[in-house]
């Protein structure tokens, strides 16, 4: 192990000047910056249980009721009571807080009084979109929603109805705006969902997995947004255990990163790699004996000269335990 | 056929009574065609019980890789009962089941029960087959416990008596099998609502993976010698948490705990070249070594991670969150001797088993603001250490492939410390666009690599304009740097490779990406979209390895929904990727440094996609209708290319890559009545490879050769017509 700090990283001189300028952004441009119009807030979340829900809410006089709201929506009301959000039983949900519709969408009465004029009250679809994932985290703010804050899609201006719907979800689970989960990635992410249709992929389109069987994105403590671990490799181990280790022999490569030569997106190649061996391994492999040699077509079309570094499995036809090996005399994954 | 049918009749007896409810909870999407394609939104949907039976059968083109066509699926002929949806819900709970695929070996079973607000708790059952060929056939008979004999042994001592070629072992290949694999899932979650603003959640899940796999199992330099190398494992992972939460922040504690047991760790296989033991310094040439090979499969393991987060909301709209966990690996597996060849004097081991343990520390932190409604930014710090603490094991000699003693290397363990903070400001003046700029740093230190530490410094841009309702508009840009420091030549030197070269995982690089998207919904029945990607690494400075990696991803399309019952689009996409690499054809001696044995390798590959779909939904009366195309070709080609001073003979170079699928289907459901519907579906598949490596045209595709001994799982087209009579009752 080596120190952090030790090693001449100036982590305590790179998060005063953070410090500085977070107070600078704070006390200078604040005051400084008029603030747009506010929608009113969100009503807070009382947890009432399921018994107290046909209880009044708590007195205010700017919240007008569920049944005032539905008499002009009255499709989103009886479609909010086919989700989760409807379910009143669950004192987390809006239907148990007795502000239901106005849990999300703020105090209704100006906009009643005003013959529904849709600025006196919150409308998700048109608000700015990290003011629409603070109305969501409001309750959404545990399990697998605690790093969307500063995650990768919250930095790109995206918020939960990015992705899903609350009134009119079209898939079968999640509540998403799209039909399948796939698509709903695949709206931005087309390299990735493209590539799963390759020779080469994980069952993705057969239906056995999905983004989200990787992938958390709401945002997640590893990289890319990986659902399991703190690190690439502990996400790929957690399927593919066999291949964890700590083995006698390691391959060094693979202590780095799965996605040194595998795409797990899909490839062309066999085994996902990212290209075809014996080419990928002498990316690395640039030294004396058979490793450096030209691998031709003669070898692939030429019995007499053939080579079985190059046809079937290439290198792996040999060095099979190229994963790591756990044999004495497997330092060259031979064994 | 028979445990199909009880699977199927069990299914079907579990459906009883019906349930009125609304919303399914499928949680995977398939290729497959489906009874009902087009997603209506949820309140559209009048029925959510279904049961999906019929009958189905695919004919096959002359010659078809019946095994790639089906791969994670099971498509055999015969009755199906493809899908089983069944609900009942009350105010108080809903209870869901699931069944797809019933009695074929990619079924998935599933229920699931959420008492609201109290528990959830799930279970699924989920196989994956994996099918790799139905042409393998090979020398051996598989005894159990990983022991695989030579059938006859007259291919043995044939060959060791010099009267039988390899290149004619192939009379004595067995009847083609079957080369499969599964994995079987089961998975458990139950969440419980213990308090107020506490949960509880527990899961459990269990893998179990046996089959056979394409592995090699060689006796030498240039004896290949392939096996279906049998296996049989299973992992266990249990989990737990505890999770407190309010409207001001959250606090999570946790256990993961993961057992991995395999019941094949020794794979025993004979060699076809020599049926005694003998060893001698030229014994890689077959007929001179081992009869019999040893490899040491995958070992035992254990990991336990606990874990805590916390996550807190600050004044200013800030949020402070924070994560840490520790875990170990262990493994301590019974170490093989150092080989099976009783010509060779038994090596003493260091000890007698692996004694192997790496230790993983991680923590984040991670704040966020947005002190006003213009101003946004995020700081991160993460640190993970892998600490392997396995003691170096002492290598004297050893024995390469079972054949001829080698003096050894001490074997030593790689430990790697990242250290990466990253920083985010984003900025949104203007409505609905946000302009961010960002910095981020990693630093990783290695142990056993040439370079003691490398260094990453990221910045990068975007503007998004998002969350209107024209669509969005998308444009980042990317730059990093990486260097090394602390280069020890003598890592590479001591593997007899050059010191100027680069491992590209961890070698010096610099980044360029940059990634453009636009959708435009002019109207709600209407939108088109394009995107584009295009990226650079440059290994600036190397000479042998990997130079650069080039790639470009550009895509466009539409989606129109008309009227309400007719939705269609279509999707264009292409990506190229080109890389160059170089190296040096040499023996140790003066060729090593010779630059006239240099040599380039230029990989490029081009892929084109086209998706496209048409639904007509009650266009036409009480009928469903689903087109759908699914196409992609890439071709690759590897080029060979030499210096003007080159001492090398002129490469022959590599035939074109072709992998080409055309997938097309239509999927016709026609109402007889409000419960039942009649279809049919058709389903096209096309499938063109050309691989030099693996291709039946190729000398691979003689599986017998004058040095090797091949197993005939290649890669070959097929072409398939499935034909699918299907009658769904909805209730």
């Amino acid at each position: 192990m080596t120190s952090f700090i030790r090693s001449g990283f100036p982590a305590r001189r790179f998060a005063t000047a953070l410090g500085v300028a977070w107070l600078a952004i704070i006390i200078g441009i604040a005051s400084a910056t008029p603030a747009r119009a506010a929608a009113p807030p969100p009503a807070a979340v009382s947890h009432q249980t399921a018994a107290t829900k046909t209880q009044a809410p708590p007195p205010s006089a700017d919240f007008v009721g569920e049944e005032t709201c539905t008499t002009c929506h009255e499709a989103q009301g009886t479609s909010l009571r086919t989700t989760l959000h409807g379910q009143a039983q669950n004192s987390r949900t809006p239907a148990a807080t007795g502000h239901a519709c106005e849990t999300c969408h703020g105090p209704g009465k100006a906009h009643v009084d005003g013959s529904g004029d849709k600025s006196k009250i919150k409308v998700l679809t048109a608000m700015a979109p990290r003011d629409v994932s603070d109305t969501c985290l409001t309750c959404h703010s545990r399990n697998n929603h605690t790093q969307w804050k500063g995650g990768p899609h919250d930095s790109r201006n995206l918020s939960c109805i990015t992705c899903h719907s609350i009134h009119s979800p079209k898939s079968e689970r999640v509540q998403l705006k799209a039909a399948s989960e796939i698509e709903t990635c695949a709206s931005c992410h087309k390299a990735q969902a493209m590539k799963v249709k390759r020779t080469s992929h994980m069952p993705v389109t057969e239906g056995k997995m999905t983004c989200t069987t990787c992938h958390n994105p709401h945002g997640s403590t590893n990289v890319k947004q990986l659902k399991v671990g703190n690190y690439l490799n502990q996400a790929c181990v957690s399927c593919h255990a066999e291949k964890r280790g700590p083995f006698l022999h390691e391959h060094a490569p693979v202590v780095e990163g799965c996605t040194t030569c595998h795409d797990p997106h899909g490839s062309s190649n066999d085994r996902m790699l990212v290209a075809k061996a014996p080419m990928l391994c002498q990316r690395c492999h640039v030294s004396t004996r058979h490793p450096p040699t030209i691998y031709d077509g003669k070898a692939v079309t030429n019995i007499p000269t053939a080579g079985n570094r190059i046809y079937g499995r290439s290198c792996v036809n040999c060095h099979s335990q190229i994963h790591g090996s756990n044999h004495p005399s497997g330092g060259a994954f031979l064994r | 056929m028979r445990n199909r049918l009880f699977a199927m009749v069990a299914a079907l007896l579990l459906v009883s009574g019906g349930a009125k409810a609304q919303s399914t909870s499928d949680s995977r999407q398939q290729d497959v065609p489906k009874a009902s394609a087009a997603a209506p939104s949820i309140s559209d949907i009048a029925f959510e019980n279904e049961i999906d039976f019929g009958v189905r059968g695919t004919s096959f083109g002359s010659n078809a890789d019946k095994a790639r066509f089906e791969r994670y699926r099971d498509l055999r002929n015969g009755g199906t009962l493809d899908r089983l949806r069944f609900s009942t819900r009350t105010d108080q709970y809903v209870f869901n089941a699931q069944a797809d695929h019933v009695g074929y070996r990619d079924q998935r079973y599933s229920a699931s029960y959420n008492n609201y607000g109290r528990v959830k708790m799930s279970f699924e059952w989920n196989q994956i087959p994996l099918f790799y060929s139905e042409t393998a056939a090979w020398l051996y008979t598989d005894q159990g416990n990983g022991a695989l004999k030579i059938t006859n042994p007259a291919v043995q001592t044939g060959i060791q008596s010099g009267t039988l070629k390899v290149v004619n072992a192939n009379a004595f290949l067995g009847s083609p099998f079957d080369l499969r694999q599964r994995r079987d899932t089961a998975t458990f979650n139950l969440t419980a609502a213990v308090a107020k603003n506490a949960d509880l959640k527990v899961s459990f899940a269990s893998a179990h993976k046996d089959g056979q796999m394409p592995w090699g199992a060689s006796f030498g330099f240039s004896a290949a010698n392939e096996i279906a190398a049998p296996f049989d494992h299973r992992t266990n992972d249990l989990g737990a948490s505890f999770e407190w939460a309010n409207e001001k922040g959250m606090a999570r504690i946790g256990y993961d705990g993961s057992w991995f047991s395999n019941s094949i760790q020794t794979l025993t296989f004979d060699s076809p070249y020599k049926a005694t033991d003998s060893t001698n310094p030229i014994a890689y040439v077959f007929g001179n070594g081992t009869s019999q090979g040893r490899m040491a499969m995958w070992p035992d393991s254990t990991a336990n991670t606990v874990s805590g987060a916390a996550g807190y909301n600050l004044p200013g709209r800030s949020r402070l969150n924070g994560a840490f966990s520790f875990g170990d690996l262990r493994q301590n597996a019974a170490l093989l001797p150092f080989t099976i060849n009783t010509a060779i004097a038994p090596i003493p081991l260091d000890r007698a088993t692996a004694d192997a343990e790496a230790r993983i520390t991680n923590l984040n932190v991670n704040f966020v603001s947005r002190p006003t409604d213009i101003v946004w930014f995020n700081v991160r710090a993460r640190r993970y250490d892998y600490d392997n603490r396995t003691p170096v094991f002492q290598i004297p000699q050893y024995v390469r492939l079972d054949q001829v003693l080698e003096p050894g290397n001490a074997a030593t363990f790689i430990s790697y410390t990242r250290n990466y903070v990253d920083a985010d400001v984003s900025l949104t003046p203007l409505p609905y666009t946000a302009f961010k700029a960002g910095y981020g740093m990693q630093k990783v230190d290695r142990t056993e690599r040439y370079f003691a530490s490398t260094n990453e410094q990221t910045l990068r841009a975007s503007v998004d304009s998002t969350g209107f309702q024209y669509g969005s508009v998308r444009l980042a840009y990317e730059h990093s740097k990486r260097t090394g420091s602390g280069f020890d030549p003598a890592i590479l030197s001591d593997a007899g490779e050059h010191v100027d070269m680069n491992h590209y995982d961890i070698g010096d690089r610099d980044r360029n990406r940059i990634t453009a998207s636009a959708t435009l919904t002019p109207i709600s029945q209407f939108s088109v979209f394009a995107s584009a990607a295009t990226g650079r690494d440059d290994y600036n400075g190397i000479y042998f390895g990997l130079q650069k990696w080039d790639t470009n991803t550009y895509s466009v399309g539409f989606d129109a929904t008309p009227i309400e019952t007719v939705g269609f689009g279509l999707t264009y996409s292409y990506e190229d990727q080109n890389t160059a690499q170089r190296s040096r054809t040499a023996n140790p001696g003066p060729q090593f440094l010779d630059a006239t044995r240099d040599w380039s390798d230029n990989a490029s590959e081009k892929v084109h996609y086209i998706v496209a779909s048409m639904d007509l939904t009650k266009a036409i009366p009480r009928t469903d209708i689903r087109f759908a195309l699914d196409w992609n070709k890439s071709n690759g080609d590897y080029v060979y290319s030499l210096p003007a001073n080159t001492t090398l003979p002129t490469p022959t170079q590599l035939p074109t890559l072709l992998n080409e699928l055309t997938r097309a289907s239509v999927d016709f459901k026609y109402f007889v009545t409000k419960h039942l519907a009649a279809g049919f579906v058709y389903w096209y598949e096309d499938y063109k490879v050309d691989d030099f490596a693996l291709g039946q045209q190729y000398v691979y595709g003689n599986r017998t050769l004058p040095e090797g001994v091949m197993l005939g799982y290649f890669q070959r087209p097929y072409r398939a017509n499935t034909g699918w009579f299907r009658l769904s009752y909805l209730w």
